[in-house]
């Protein structure tokens, strides 16, 4: 292999380890909130469920539910995004949580163009191009998936685990869900 | 370019790659920034601030939150103050301003610590101390005074305490009504005095203190049996012996006066069993009962907050799952508590079996109480000697008996029920005790140390009336800080799905304070009658 091929694939095997390592998000852009802001957030995590279909109910398909987490209780999950969503527990196949927005992509150009500048060290990029895959990469994948929290199928700990995330902590059994309101009004766009 | 060719030969590109593989499969998993703690208000940070937490965010019942930024704790007014948002269900922003938020309206508290990206390194962090806060015992941890309200009345010489109320109602869930007799009172006048006081480290929230009264029959008492009737009994007769497995105990049961029998508990089982055998002389009938005076002794309140204990920082957590879900954890505590089990009244059936036919028991180590367990089926059990032969078995070292007598029951009777006419607070703020307690929708709180003299009008032939004291409501347990030190999630699960095992694993522990705790628990005291 020539060396300009043996670049250009040194390059792109360290997008595809980053990519590939790095966990996309489901919320809208925007809408999770910076990770110093979290402590002052006022709303929950974004939630991202799987259903499975009924096997009993041929017309029934694998459904996606995504929202802001708002509780949940013995049997449901519930889950506001046009309007309140009541999932039962049993029928969830994934779960994934997400808590703040995430660096990775500055991160992952970070690493990148680190990378890239050591053919500038010369005979020293032997080490510091090394070093800056050996823990860049990482670093970059590791920002992507931390505070995430996924589970498939998702067990009663995990919805124990993560309800100190949801915006209703405290439980639902003293609030009136009918009037919380949707996160994204379609009606108005239209 | 000539370090490129270096860079990228295989054998090296391999190394990088199997390292950089290794370390994707083991980075992920510690990387986590946000660290999340949702406490109960019994946990509340008490001498830390906004110093040490930038923002509080406090979670109300029906949904509403403040978001507060130079907060501090105010001890002596048991609430929070900072200046800050409210926002509705909705999220939507109802005052910004300065707030005092009463910790008893708030269900959770939750501080956020952000910590630094490991994989960055050279991000700026925000490392922030959560502790967890607690108001400190006086002597060994977990012999504290407490946990519920102590109710006091005049026995003619002086007030004895006569009821601690709701005793295993630790949290909003787990609110019950209880009832005590006041069998040692003697009322002066139909002018009756209560004095209820808060001598535990815990936050009392008392919905309400009635005196029910119920009519006396010629030359006997009433009693109360286990399910909540009120029964009349005459022909009260102390027994003719009682042994237990060190002998005979009987001088000490004859009568209510204080002189208890108790045993110490087994040294390799908590739950263990002994029996106390009882023969009273004379003719069986249907309608006799057994009468027994009893307390715990303080191994439930060892266990209780070892369990505390065990939980830990998230004590909060579990008493929030508590609120959440109810009928489940209700269940669950049903577990522990059946394995320990109550006082059994068993009698020989006609196949000369030992058949349990009744129990008695009552969660508390500070008041005696005194009930009645009707002896069904008696009659047909053959005597030779005319002895009626009941055993007593319960769990080694749990229960303090002080009285224990044969009755012939009368009649049920209804007792009536008597509201607080009058009150006065000795050591505490509340002046409006009474409406607060004859309004089942509001609650009277009291912290340590409050003191409340409360009346009532007994009807006019009050001399003829059996009087006992109900009372509904639960208090919120305060973390020790020496209990953190033990948490423990395996044995918070272990008490709840193996009972059994748990207290053969706790024995030994307890063996080793079950002697200094009787004396460590009294002198904790936080006010000396």
């Amino acid at each position: 292999m020539s060396i300009h091929n043996k670049i250009i694939f040194t390059i792109l095997s360290i997008s595809y380890l980053l990519f590939t390592g790095c966990a996309a998000s489901y919320a809208p852009d925007n809408w999770l909130p910076d990770t110093q802001d979290v402590p002052q957030n006022i709303y929950g995590g974004w939630i991202t469920l799987i259903t499975e279909p009924d096997s009993l109910n041929p017309d029934e398909q694998w459904m996606q539910y995504s929202g802001e987490f708002i509780s949940y209780d013995e049997s449901n999950i519930y889950l506001l995004y046009d309007s309140l969503y009541q999932i039962p527990k049993s029928k969830i196949r994934n779960c994934t949580l997400e808590l703040d927005e995430k660096n990775a992509t500055a991160y992952g150009v970070w690493v990148f163009l680190g990378t890239v500048s050591t053919l500038s060290h010369g005979y020293y990029a032997s080490i510091t191009a090394p070093l800056w895959l050996l823990f860049g990469i990482p670093s970059a994948v590791g920002e992507s998936v931390r505070d995430r929290y996924e589970e498939e199928p998702p067990t009663q700990e995990y919805w124990d685990s993560i309800n100190k995330f949801a915006r209703f902590p405290q439980g639902i059994s003293d609030i009136d869900l009918t009037s919380i309101k949707p996160v994204f009004n379609f009606n108005e766009t239209e | 370019m000539k370090s490129i060719s270096y860079f990228i030969k295989p054998v090296i590109s391999r190394i990088l790659l199997f390292l950089i593989s290794v370390s994707l499969i083991f980075y992920p998993n510690c990387g986590s920034r946000i660290e999340r703690i949702s406490e109960s208000p019994e946990q509340f940070p008490v001498h830390k601030s906004s110093q040490d937490l930038p923002f509080l965010k406090l979670h109300m019942k029906n949904g509403d939150l403040y978001v507060l930024e130079n907060w501090n704790f105010i001890i002596s007014k048991d609430s929070v103050s900072g200046s800050g948002k409210l926002f509705n269900p909705n999220r939507e922003l109802i005052f910004e301003d300065k707030f005092t938020v009463p910790v008893s309206q708030v269900v959770l508290a939750e501080t956020n610590q952000i910590n630094a990206s490991a994989g960055a390194g050279a991000l700026v962090a925000l490392t922030v101390v959560t502790g967890i806060f607690t108001i400190v015992c006086i002597a060994n941890p977990k012999a504290c005074f407490g946990s519920c309200p102590t109710f006091y009345a005049y026995n003619g010489y002086d007030y004895i305490v006569q009821s601690e109320g709701f005793s295993s109602s630790i949290s909003p869930a787990l609110e019950e009504r209880d009832v005590d007799a006041l069998y040692r009172i003697k009322p002066l006048s139909e002018d009756f005095e209560v004095q209820l006081r808060n001598e535990a480290y815990e936050t009392h929230i008392i919905r309400s203190a009635n005196i029910l009264a119920a009519p006396k029959p010629e030359g006997g008492r009433v009693f109360a049996t286990p399910d909540g009737k009120y029964l009349q009994a005459i022909n009260i007769t102390e027994a003719s012996s009682i042994t237990a497995a060190e002998g005979d105990i009987s001088e000490k049961l004859c009568s209510f006066d204080g002189a208890e029998r108790f045993s110490e508990a087994d040294s390799n089982d908590l739950a263990a069993k002994e029996t106390i055998e009882v023969t009273f002389y004379g003719p069986a009938s249907d309608s006799m009962g057994i009468v027994i005076a009893a307390r715990q002794t303080l191994l439930t309140t060892f266990l209780f907050y070892q369990t505390l204990s065990y939980m830990g920082t998230t004590a909060g957590d579990w008493l929030a799952n508590v609120e959440r879900n109810k009928n489940q954890f209700k269940h669950l505590l049903d577990n522990p508590r059946n394995i320990l089990g109550n006082i059994e009244v068993l009698i020989q059936n006609e196949n000369d079996e030992w058949e349990k036919i009744g129990e008695v028991g009552e969660t508390g180590p500070i008041a005696t109480d005194i009930k009645i367990v009707p002896l069904t089926k008696i009659s047909k059990c053959e005597s030779d000697d005319s002895a009626i032969k009941v055993k007593l078995r319960m769990a080694k070292g749990l229960w303090r008996i002080d009285y224990v007598a044969l009755a012939d029951i009368v009649k049920e009777v209804k007792p009536e029920i008597i509201f607080p006419s009058t009150s006065s607070p000795e050591f505490a703020n509340n002046s409006s005790v009474t409406e607060l307690l004859a309004n089942p929708d509001s609650v009277l709180v009291t912290f340590p140390g409050d003191k409340y003299l409360i009346n009532y009008n007994l009807p006019a032939d009050y001399k003829n009336y059996e009087l006992f004291i109900e009372t509904q409501g639960y208090y919120l347990e305060w973390m020790r800080n020496e209990w953190l030190g033990e948490e423990n999630a395996e044995r918070v699960y272990q008490m709840f799905l193996n009972p059994k095992q748990f207290y053969k694993d706790l024995a030994p522990q307890f063996k080793k304070v079950e002697a200094e705790m009787e004396e460590t628990f009294w002198s904790s005291k936080y006010v000396y009658p």
